[in-house]
């Protein structure tokens, strides 16, 4: 009995231990496998503002009160013809005059004088204008006194040209005693007074001054000598010069970017309505008027001028012919002239339907009038013509066809074969849009190698229609509600392969406005896009063997 | 090594449960380390002696998802897991355990007619239950779970580390032995994320993910930086090791109780519990907490690309992140072990042929059964040896062997419970082995020689 059982138990024991081969996992791996994964990838609403209007640039889109339609402007400020720029007044150095006894001194003087000699001095601070008066804050006045006889002279210098704020002329200033030999040197602030350069009845550029001096002998015999005065302006700082000054500045280029259109490549479209303004904000005491030489609009296709139409009427931008600029007065610091273009009063209507990327021009600033007999003009140190410009582009129109198009270069390809381990890789980006824009957009991007041929592109067709306008009113061209549309754009292991081929890419994005052909439509604030999208990706993933 | 490495592999992508029964040591009474089973087993010994590293190592996996034979085809010398296959085996509860025990030292006495020890042992343990959906989520995508729910709430950790002090004894009064065990134990670490919800509905329009979560992590006696972040740094410093070895302050309880009836000289009866107790975690404790719904529908981001501002992933992943309830608190918390239970029968079939019958389990969230017939021979006076076959983790090729050696006062053993992983790998869902030597002297009964002699 108990033999039988150990047998048994020795059979089973064999029946379940028999050896396993295990060279069977000598090689192991997992199966190929094709997970399939979707994520959400984006959900944003946006504006057409939003669209637009980019953060570093001179660009808005703003509405007139009132009024709920878009306009996208363009707005830049140039300060232009600055006072300091144009009208320096440099340091100048007077020829020297001369103190002279003459025949009053004889042998054996022991004093003589005091005498008092007035002097003239001509000073041009601006070149050609009639300068009645130069306010100053900072810079010097030297005067330098040089005794060449053996005597000593005890003098003064008067400057009766300069006077305080309050009219009333700079005190004498002492140069006693003047050694026989010596020479002194003395400076006086500029700061707070002013150069009274008019010399009634009219002359003007004339500055004032006298010495009063007094000799004393020596005991030397001799009586040969002289005083002579030297008088330096030097680093004058003006605040205001008053007088009569003429001036002609050419500014002979200014551009303006309109982003908008910067990457359109093609377009058949029109804006209705815009608008070129400049305010001129003259700070300049003188009578100016600007005169544009040029003003024009480029795209890629070249320049073309925007020219003014019709009766020239007050406010108008006039080119080719002066532009009378309002002027700053003593009461007024500055003034401001507001000079349009209109559809009504040029051709600007027109321009934008080549999708201009940039507006320009040139003009000639004339300041002062010479016909005017006035001295009392005036130039501040900070006296420039401040230029506020604007482009207004209301967003009220149709487009047939917009083309934009943006490059991508030296594009670096997964490569999910070796990198992945990834094969059959599928990816299908699905949009969802619930649009209120009265555009419709296209997409369609094109693959290069690095000879610039094309690879292969996204769509087979010209381009694939994203985005469904949304509903247009007839009449007034505005939104009347949102379209619900989704859209694909799908990449198979084939197409992904023919892509990796390429360097750059190419984006060309394509919209149109909703409605009927050539049918104004508008785009008001209210209008929005909201855009979803997601990703569906899927692979087969061949595992490495362990 | 490959061997080794390759049957790992094939029994578990994932992670670990907790502590299965043992099924072959209730068999080998004269082992010390058998009254961790059964504390009403009565050695042929009076006194057993366990020093530390060499009185027991144990060392136990489990992976019940799937049959490795279910899920690999062989083609051209190469065994293909296949992942379609893989899945079809899982379920919403799918466990993988990593235990270890290591006697660090015990002492039994006989006394009169009863037996007293005191032991001390650490154990560690990895358990990880995953739901089906989880492999799912990476083999097959998440395209699968549109309109549907994908449920993590199964996703479920758990790593403990502590020591056990016990106190055990058994008492024979007429046909009966009654046994018990009391441990104290010392909680050293804990992580454990038990979630009550994580669930993900993807929707069928733009895939946009809505998320439920309600679920804490706990953990205890990790070491921390100075921002709370878990950082091991110091980790291997001895001052660090000295006091971490050394903090009783994460204190448990544990017990163990049987009995045993002995009907004739050759049938008994034996039924005992163990591994009924917990662990107070209040030290070193942090808790993160989630709690909410959130939904990601997709970056809300074309305003700053189209401005060409820089894009905030941080604050994107914030915000989704502040839709949940979150905190991180301090609070103590307790986890419990998994009692088990062991119900058998043996019949003395011939001298030193016994012949056994166990029914046991461990209660983890359900109850894992397995039943064990096993038959164990004595050869002499230094051998004995124990064969079994279990019903266990769903596969019956679960066939156990016991080895007991006693050259003089040491006593040998190695004891496993599925020796079929060795024997083919393709049916094994677990595993275990427990080898080591104890100093035993002082027999109880008269040695006895082999049975022909």
């Amino acid at each position: 009995m108990k033999t039988r059982l150990l047998k048994w138990l020795g059979v089973l024991l064999i029946g379940l231990t028999g050896c396993y081969d295990y060279s069977s996992l000598d090689n192991i791996v997992i199966d190929r496998f094709t997970p399939e994964y979707v994520f959400p990838l984006l959900k944003s609403e946006i504006t057409f503002k939003d669209l637009a209007e980019k953060e570093g640039t001179n660009s808005v889109v703003e509405q007139h009160p009132g009024s709920n339609m878009y306009f996208l402007a363009y707005r830049d400020t140039i300060d232009l013809g600055l006072a300091t720029d144009l009208f320096p007044i440099s340091s100048v150095s007077f020829p020297d005059n001369t103190l002279d006894f003459g025949a009053a001194l004889t042998p054996g003087f022991t004093s003589f004088g005091p005498i008092t000699i007035p002097f003239n001095q001509a000073y041009t601070a601006i070149p050609g204008a009639e300068i009645k008066r130069v306010d100053f804050t900072g810079g010097i006045i030297r005067i330098t006194l040089t005794n060449t006889f053996s005597h000593r002279i005890d003098a003064s210098i008067s400057l009766t040209s300069l006077k305080n704020s309050s009219g009333v002329t700079h005190p004498p200033i002492n140069f006693s005693p003047l050694n026989a030999g010596q020479t002194l040197v003395r400076d006086v602030d500029l700061n707070g007074y002013y150069l009274d350069l008019l010399e009634l009845p009219n002359t003007y550029n004339n500055i004032k001054y006298s010495a009063t001096a007094t000799i004393t002998s020596s005991g030397n015999p001799s009586l040969l000598g002289n005083v002579t005065i030297g008088i330096a302006i030097n680093s004058p700082e003006y605040q205001q010069i008053t007088g009569k000054i003429t001036y002609a500045y050419n500014h002979t280029d200014q551009p303006y970017s309109i982003g908008i259109f910067n990457s359109t490549i093609l377009a058949e479209q029109h804006i209705a309505e815009p608008k070129f303004s400049l305010n001129f904000i003259n700070s300049f005491g003188l009578p100016s008027n600007v005169n544009f030489t040029r003003l024009e609009v480029e795209n890629i296709n070249g320049v073309i001028p925007i020219t003014h139409e019709g009766p020239n009427n007050p406010g108008d931008l006039l080119i080719g012919s002066p532009n009378t600029l309002k002027n700053a007065t003593p009461s007024k610091l500055c003034d401001t002239t507001k000079l349009v273009l209109t559809s009504s009063n040029s051709n600007i209507e027109n321009i934008f339907d080549v999708a201009p990327n940039s507006l320009s021009f040139g003009a000639t600033f004339n300041i002062g009038d010479a016909a005017d007999p006035s001295h009392d003009y005036f130039v501040r140190n900070d006296s420039k013509f401040e230029l506020q410009s604007e482009i207004e582009i209301p967003l009220k129109g149709w487009v047939v066809t917009n083309k934009i198009a943006d490059t991508v270069l030296n594009v670096e390809w997964p490569d999910f074969k070796n990198d992945l381990n990834l094969t059959n890789q599928e990816f299908r980006i699905k949009f969802k849009f619930n649009n209120g824009l009265p555009l419709n957009m296209y997409l369609q991007i094109k693959f290069l190698d690095t000879n610039g041929a094309l690879v292969t592109q996204l769509f087979d067709a010209d381009s694939e229609q994203l985005i469904k306008s949304s509903p247009v009113d007839p009449e007034s061209g505005e939104s009347t509600g949102k379209s619900l549309s989704y859209s694909y754009i799908a990449i198979d292991e084939a197409k992904y392969n023919q892509m990796a081929l390429s360097q750059d890419m190419i984006i060309i994005f394509k919209f149109t406005t909703g409605g009927t052909l050539h049918q104004n439509i508008t785009i008001q604030s209210s209008d929005a896009i909201a855009i979803e999208m997601s990703l569906e990706a899927s692979g087969t993933v061949k595992p490495k063997p362990f | 090594m490959k061997k080794l490495t390759i049957l790992i592999i094939s029994l578990g992508l994932a992670v670990g449960v907790k502590a299965q029964s043992e099924l072959t040591l209730p068999f080998m009474s004269d082992v010390f380390q058998s009254s961790y089973i059964n504390p009403t087993v009565l050695p042929e010994h009076t006194f057993s002696l366990g020093l530390p590293g060499v009185s027991s190592m144990y060392g136990q996996f489990i992976s019940n998802g799937f049959l490795p034979k279910n899920i690999i085809d062989f083609k051209n010398d190469t065994a293909h897991i296949v992942p379609d296959k893989l899945l079809a085996e899982l379920t919403d509860k799918n466990l993988l355990l990593a235990y270890t025990s290591l006697d660090i030292f015990h002492l039994r006495l006989k006394i009169r007619n009863g037996y007293y020890w005191f032991g001390v042992r650490n154990n560690f343990n990895v358990s990880f239950q995953y739901p089906k959906d989880f492999l799912s989520l990476a083999l097959e995508g998440n395209k699968s779970f549109i309109g549907k729910n994908l449920d993590l709430t199964n996703l479920n950790l758990d790593a403990t580390l502590y020591n056990e002090y016990s106190f055990g004894m058994a008492l024979e009064y007429n046909r009966w032995v009654f046994g018990g065990r009391i441990s104290l134990l010392q909680g050293l670490s804990n992580v454990q994320f038990n979630p009550e919800n994580l669930t993900i509905q993807v929707d069928s329009s733009m895939y946009g993910h809505t998320m439920n979560a309600n679920a804490r992590l706990n953990m205890a006696g990790i070491p921390m930086n100075g921002a709370g972040d878990p950082n091991f740094d110091h980790a291997q410093e001895l001052d660090y090791i000295t006091n971490y070895l050394s903090n009783f302050k994460n204190k448990g309880v544990a017990l163990s109780v049987g009995a045993t009836y002995k009907l004739t000289d050759r049938i008994k009866f034996s039924a005992s519990f163990y591994d009924l107790g917990f662990i107070s975690w209040k030290d070193s404790v942090t808790n993160y907490n989630l709690k909410g719904q959130s939904e990601f529908s997709g970056l809300d981001i074309l305003q700053s690309y189209l401005n060409g501002s820089d894009i905030e992933t941080d604050t994107i992943i914030d915000s989704i992140l502040d839709d949940f309830d979150r905190d991180t608190i301090h609070q103590a918390y307790k986890t419990y072990l998994k009692p088990k239970f062991n119900v058998s029968v043996s019949y003395n079939l011939f001298r030193r042929t016994i012949l056994g019958f166990s029914a046991s389990g461990v209660y983890n969230k359900k109850l894992y059964p397995a039943f064990t017939l096993g038959i164990s021979q004595g050869l002499g006076r230094f051998l004995n040896l124990i064969a079994n076959i279990s019903y266990n983790q769903k596969t019956f090729n679960n066939l156990g062997v016991g080895l007991v050696i006693k050259p003089g006062p040491f006593q040998f053993y190695v004891i496993a419970d599925n020796v079929y992983p060795a024997i083919n790998p393709l049916y094994t869902t677990n595993g275990n082995i427990r080898v080591g030597m104890n100093i035993v002297f002082g027999r109880v009964k008269p040695a006895v020689g082999l049975p022909y002699r």
